[in-house]
């Protein structure tokens, strides 16, 4: 029975294989392969439209068919190149296609069923359950910023004799080590300072001693109940190595912000969270991302303490846990909230740290080699560390019309008509498939904007990670820093020249469609096209570029929670908050009181009230704001509990958020695009211009370097027009 | 008819202030048919709702052998209230020589029935200790007792305890604690999670906080949800009004959210808020 089991699944798969290398395969002319792309997206509409649990699987198998019956055509039909020129640009091309189209591939399998972990029950007697320890790693953060992180770690929901807070601080500062005494917590620097903060948390793992180890970034404040909500799943199985959390920040990151978007569109961190990990968890391939998550001693110690070879040392251990055959697991319940980076210059330094990181894996722990893991955990591995290389072939992207509108160069030998013909339903499915399955977690055509703003910057780093592996040094994201505001000339020029060429591109474009070419009309508008989103793409960069100013130290979140003010007259008020942040609150309120009269605010959670003195700073609209006056320990730490301690703190965060509408997505888009390019014209008047003039002279030059033999025809229509005007004028003026 | 007792075994912690404006708060939300009772010899419950305190109240009309419907009074505020009566020399006495005869006077004289038409009776006990003050312990559906978030306060608990268990015949689980004049002191809160914490008197969620709204609406002779309505000491008598009708409503033991009672309801929520699976 075995074997004939066996034997049908083989012949299944074969017979599934052959079918599919048929329908990808087969040739078709323009007619019938139009037809064909349009009737299957069409029943893709339907079956969209239907929305069942099959919905997303049979979408992921039309978009791959597509795409691969457009890889096949292009490699099989369209690679007859004329000149070397031609063919290495059209060879950079088909290369950045290909790497699209295995990214395609690895994402389908990777999210092929995104595993939803529920959180499961701790022991019934509290003696079952585990010591924790709690690490907070810091090197050069200000201390306001890890303050409340203590203060909330302190008041997790844990046995007082099984949990214990720990402040690594490798910065060995004096205000740390008084904050730890009197917070009275644990306290830890080393001697030496190896290995950033992967020696660190390694340091702290020799002097400490709790079977699980929780560690949050010194900015992750976590909320009371996150041991309670996530370490059942270790008591439940004990070969658990890992559990990862969500990373929540409460504040916008610069793209958010700077696109005034934030909570209004799913964030770049949210499709990694809310949706990939669980794709990863399904294949026991859950990355370690180094805060907000849960780590088994015993496990840890097995592997050698947190990897030091790699720049994502987080990623890297997780795989080193699976390799040994520990399980991982995600959980995605946000339980702690943490602070994004401030400016797009950090965000842009972190994002390419794990870029690096990840190049680095693939040479330091290949996920295809090596001993311990499964083929689903290699391809999940492979992926996040691949997707990181995109940097060149988006750049390919950006500047592939360029390619023929300035250069003249055929990059891809094809009717302009063939190509759209294999082309949509390519492209067309490839959204289609992502605005069905990360409706919720990434809006469509946002992936550009995220990739396009790191794209030149994370070439360099990752190609130098890829062959030397050992290059790279750890930088320290930069946390609690106030953007200036303006517009970010430094981050933004490459994108201006980027922006500059694709401009000159439209701009000739144009020229040739009105004034010289009879001959190439579809080529011509395909590339017109391709340009007109290079442009669209760095716009919207050029609008991220534009640092709004922040103006406050401390962010305010809208929260209504119940509240008392005490006025020094000594009248008590029932009121609420409308919002709140560790800095004051505003609160609603009619009556006067004046400017910075002195108040006591009590903050109402469940039977509990948290008194704060605060200052009045003034009053409008029956709202008043307050700044809280100097705290207490206690007080501070009541307030982060009222704050960040709530278990549903975080739960309803993208409340009201409608679904992924690709085109409504396509229109802000290109309304902010617009605005950036404004911003930047704006910005640089001097620069934009004399580079415009100067890159519209060189296409000029090679336009008619490449096309002078069709120049001829037309100066020969211009000067006949010139004869025709004449001749005209002359016969008006001879009238009278 | 449901009857509450507002007591207390020290002097000086809002028993009275409590009793007139938790009165008020029940009329309001009982739309009337609440009977405000003094048994205290201080007849100071008229005063603080805008009563004329001069006339004869309860304990002479038991002397005399008068029906108590006869000394009622109505307030502004639409809240009724038996006074216990002017101060003259040997009232107290004969009083108390009565009480030692008739045990149930108190249960007797409310029992009539005009006042049962009231649904709810509050009770303004007399200072402990004192025959009233045992007869209206023994009376009650439900007992009050209101105490200061003070180590005074905290020291008449045990005393407490054991009057309650006497007097009340195993009935304790309907005695809560109400604390007053809650403010944002270290001590304060520190009393309060202690009085939490202790399992015999359960003290009730909701706290009367320390709010000038409250001696004001006393010189304007008016009860505080009236004088200031949107006060923190009104919102507080309303919650503690609708708390106790809710409980006695229920018709069962009230319900007491006792600490473990709390954290259930806490570790529900979030459960179900998260999709526990089990």
């Amino acid at each position: 029975m075995k074997w004939l089991a066996l034997f049908a699944r083989v012949v299944g798969i074969v017979v599934a294989v052959a079918l599919l290398a048929v329908v990808v395969m087969t040739p078709l002319d323009i007619r019938p392969q139009l037809l064909l792309g349009g009737a299957v997206f069409a029943l893709a509409l339907v079956v969209r439209r239907r929305n069942r649990a099959s919905t997303a699987p049979l979408l992921t198998l039309f978009s791959i068919v597509a795409s691969s019956r457009y890889i096949f055509w292009r490699v099989s039909s369209t690679l007859d190149f004329d000149t070397t020129i031609d063919r290495v640009l059209g060879l950079a091309l088909l290369g950045a296609e290909l790497y699209a189209f295995a990214v395609l591939l690895l994402g389908a399998f990777q999210t092929l069923y995104v595993l939803q972990r529920k959180p499961v029950p701790l022991p019934a007697d509290r003696a079952d359950w585990p010591t924790v320890d709690v690490y907070i790693p810091t090197y050069n953060e200000p201390l306001e910023v890890v303050r409340p992180t203590v203060l909330a770690a302190l008041r997790l929901d844990w046995p007082r004799d099984k949990l214990r807070v720990h402040l690594l601080d490798d910065g060995c500062r004096a205000a740390f080590r008084d904050f730890a005494g009197s917070a009275k917590v644990n306290y830890i620097v080393r001697a030496e300072h190896k290995h950033a903060k992967a020696g660190n948390l390694n340091h702290a793992l020799g002097v400490t001693d709790g079977e699980l180890i929780a560690i949050f970034d010194c900015d992750h404040i976590a909320a009371r109940s996150f041991l309670q909500l996530t370490v059942g799943w270790f008591t439940r199985d004990p070969r658990l190595g890992m559990l990862q959390t969500p990373h929540h920040f409460y504040n916008p990151d610069p793209i958010e912000r700077n696109l005034g978007q934030f909570r209004r569109v799913p964030n770049e961190g949210e499709l990694f969270y809310s949706y990939l990990q669980g794709g990863n968890d399904f294949w026991n391939a859950t990355f370690f991302c180094g805060s907000c998550a849960i780590i088994r001693r015993t496990a840890l110690a097995e592997v050698g303490g947190i990897s030091t070879d790699s720049l994502t040392e987080d990623a890297l251990t997780s795989l080193r846990l699976q390799r040994l055959g520990y399980r991982t697991a995600y959980l995605n319940v946000r339980q702690a909230a943490g602070l994004a980076t401030d400016t797009l210059a950090a965000h842009i330094g972190q994002r390419v740290r794990w870029a690096q990181g990840m190049t680095q894996i693939l040479r330091v722990s290949n996920p295809l080699a090596g001993r311990g893991l499964s083929m689903g955990q290699r391809l999940c591995y492979l992926n996040a560390s691949f997707h990181f290389l995109y940097g060149l072939p988006r750049l390919v992207f950006l500047l592939g019309p360029l390619a023929y509108l300035l250069f003249g160069a055929h990059i891809c030998t094809a009717a302009p008509a063939m190509l759209l013909a294999y082309l949509f339903p390519h492209l067309a499915h490839a959204i289609l498939v992502d605005a069905h399955s990360r409706r919720r977690f990434r809006y469509a055509f946002w992936n550009n904007v995220y990739e396009t703003v790191l794209a030149i910057y994370i070439v360099v780093p990752t190609l130098v990670a890829l062959f030397k592996p050992r290059a790279g040094v750890f930088k320290v994201t930069d946390k609690g820093q106030i953007a200036e505001g303006g517009f970010d000339r430094r981050i933004a020029r490459p994108y201006v020249i980027l922006l500059l060429f694709n401009v000159a591109g439209v701009a000739l474009a144009l020229t040739r469609l009105v004034l010289w070419d009879f001959y190439d009309t579809g080529t011509v508008l395909l590339n017109l096209a391709w340009a007109l989103f290079s442009v669209f793409s760095v716009g919207a960069v050029l609008a991220v570029a534009c640092e709004s100013r922040q103006l406050r130290r401390t962010h305010r979140l809208p929260m209504k929670l119940p509240a008392i003010l005490r006025t020094a007259s000594g009248h008590a008020y029932r009121t609420h908050t409308r919002d709140l942040s560790l800095g004051g609150a505003c609160v609603q309120w009619t009556g006067p009181i004046g400017d910075g009269e002195k108040v006591e605010l009590a903050l109402v959670v469940g039977n509990d009230e948290q008194w704060l003195p605060a200052r009045s700073v003034g009053s409008a609209d029956g709202r008043l704001r307050l700044a809280f006056d100097a705290l207490s320990l206690r007080q501070e730490s009541d307030l982060v509990h009222a704050l960040f301690g709530r278990p549903d703190a975080w739960i309803d965060w993208e409340e009201g958020r409608p679904d992924d509408r690709p085109l409504a997505s396509l229109r802000t888009l290109a309304g902010q695009s617009a605005r950036g390019i404004r911003r930047a014209l704006a910005a640089e008047p001097r620069v934009m211009g004399g580079a415009l003039a100067a890159a519209f002279a060189v296409a000029v030059c090679f336009l008619l370097s490449h096309t002078g033999w069709r120049v001829q025809p037309a100066f020969e229509r211009a000067s006949a027009l010139g004869v025709l005007v004449s001749e005209r004028l002359r016969s008006a003026a001879d009238v009278p | 008819m449901k009857t509450i007792a507002v007591a207390s075994l020290k002097g000086g912690v809002g028993k009275t202030t409590t009793a007139a404006n938790l009165g008020a708060a029940l009329a309001r939300r009982e739309r009337g048919g609440v009977l405000l009772v003094d048994l205290d010899p201080r007849n100071q419950l008229g005063m603080h709702i805008g009563l004329a305190t001069d006339g004869a109240g309860l304990a002479e009309a038991s002397i005399r052998g008068v029906s108590w419907e006869r000394v009622v009074q109505r307030s502004l505020d639409d809240v009724s209230c038996l006074p216990f009566g002017a101060h003259r020399d040997g009232l107290a006495a004969e009083l108390d020589a009565l009480l030692a005869r008739r045990p149930d006077l108190l249960g007797d004289s409310l029992a009539e029935q005009s006042l049962q038409a009231n649904r709810l009776v509050v009770l303004d006990t007399a200072p402990w200790p004192s025959p009233l003050f045992d007869q209206a312990l023994a009376l009650a559906d439900l007992v009050l007792v209101v105490l200061l978030a003070d180590a005074a306060s905290f020291a008449t608990l045990p005393m407490l305890r054991s009057l309650i268990s006497r007097r009340r015949r195993g009935d304790a689980a309907r005695t809560l604690v109400l604390l007053n004049c809650v403010d944002a002191s270290r001590l304060g809160r520190d009393v309060r999670a202690l009085v939490a914490a202790q399992p015999q008197l359960p003290l009730l969620p909701i706290v009367i906080h320390r709010d000038a709204a409250v001696p004001e609406a006393l010189a304007l002779q008016r009860p505080v949800i009236a004088a200031s309505p949107s006060s923190q000491a009104a919102d507080d008598f309303d919650g503690v009004a609708e708390w106790l009708l809710r409980s006695l409503g229920a018709d069962s033991e009230a319900r007491l959210p006792s600490a473990s009672r709390r954290e259930a309801i806490a570790v529900t929520d979030l459960s179900s808020a998260h999709g526990v699976s089990r």
